[in-house]
């Protein structure tokens, strides 16, 4: 298979029939994140975009193709890790974001659920048997970058969802009924309240599959390999099925996606709860105290 | 012979080459599809509908990872 410039292709794109090859492809990567920042206005012009970076493949290409575009427009970035204290596996992806964004010149924090809150999250495993990694570790990491991003001034936090992310998540909360959750996996950001730093995906119209071939093509040093607590049981099934469903009818992904999005602008005006603040700790929340302090209680 | 290297597993396995083989009957064959797999053959990326032949090299590279 040929590109249309007349070099062997490397991708396929089943869902839009075109064939590329490395370079048209980073071409056509870089150019679909350009077109969803643009559509949806996710960066303004001298904004500091932070960038939550985990050194998986999603975030450092989400990184990289943020470098690309800070070049030539105005806009700054900062790269925010959060340490989760899980021995063996983000030890080693933060080295290769601390690697990265050293090549990149981009500047790198990192901050740990062991200094913020007195546990690594192999800790908390073996303190609550009950409740699973996930459950604490989603809640703490996304405190924290929002809390973190807004110290250091960011006026957007980009988080590097992909497709595949996006659309096993509306379909997850769509099944299990949870109208609320479904109403916040929109296209673009609703300033909910000072203290949330709007959270900006730049990757959601990228498959999964061309976050990896991006990272391939242009050399990123990733970690291929999966969170050991990863396995999150349902999500797993929604994205066999999502995937069989692709295979069988490749734009499933797109279709979905594009559906949510006509619905959004009602659920967001419907389903936003009003947000106050934490008793505990400050932070903006919808109930009394937080998810994060109701689950520090628990510890 | 063909050789695959799966990643994700740290596996090396050996399959016999047949003609008309595809790049996408092998990773059915070892639970993969297009859709949850990059392959590298012979080191460069490749399309899932490409003809293998004999000696190849191929590396699987899965999707799925992070978190």
């Amino acid at each position: 298979m040929y590109c249309k410039c007349g070099k062997k292709a490397i991708i396929f794109r089943r869902y839009s029939g075109e064939k590329l090859c490395e370079r048209c492809f980073n071409k056509s990567m870089v150019e679909r994140v350009k077109k969803v920042i643009r559509k949806y206005s996710l960066i303004e012009k001298n904004d500091l975009i932070g960038v939550g970076v985990s050194g998986g493949k999603d975030s450092l290409v989400l990184l990289h193709i943020l470098k690309k575009l800070s070049e030539k427009y105005p806009f700054d970035l900062i790269a925010i890790t959060i340490d989760e204290g899980i021995k063996g596996y983000r030890d080693k992806s933060i080295r290769l974001v601390q690697k990265n964004c050293k090549s990149w010149g981009i500047e790198s924090k990192i901050y740990s659920f062991k200094e913020e809150f007195g546990y690594t999250l192999d800790e908390i495993v073996k303190r609550d048997r009950e409740l699973s990694p996930c459950s604490y570790c989603g809640v703490f990491r996304r405190y924290l970058l929002n809390k973190k991003a807004r110290e250091l001034g960011c006026d957007k936090l980009a988080v590097g969802h992909n497709l595949d992310d996006e659309v096993q998540t509306i379909l997850m909360n769509f099944l299990r009924g949870d109208l609320s959750r479904f109403g916040r996996t929109g296209s673009y950001y609703i300033r909910l309240n000072e203290k949330f730093v709007p959270r900006i995906k730049p990757l959601r119209e990228i498959p999964e599959k061309e976050d990896v071939i991006y990272a391939l093509v242009n050399n990123i040093d990733v970690e291929f390999s999966e969170c050991p607590y990863a396995g999150e049981a349902y999500r797993n099934n929604i994205r066999e099925f999502l995937n069989k469903m692709e295979m069988e009818q490749p734009t499933t992904k797109y279709s979905l996606l594009r559906s949510y999005d006509k619905i959004y602008p009602l659920l967001a005006k419907n389903l936003t709860k009003e947000v106050r603040y934490c008793r505990n700790c400050g932070e903006p929340t919808i109930g009394e105290i937080c998810k994060t302090c109701e689950l520090l209680e628990n510890l | 012979m063909i050789k695959v290297r799966l990643l994700r597993e740290n596996k090396e396995k050996f399959i016999e080459y047949s003609r008309g083989l595809k790049i996408e009957d092998i990773l059915e064959s070892l639970g993969y599809s297009s859709e949850t797999a990059v392959v590298k053959r012979n080191g460069k990326i490749s399309i899932e509908d490409e003809y293998i032949e004999d000696n190849d090299e191929l590396l699987i590279i899965p999707v799925i990872s992070g978190g």
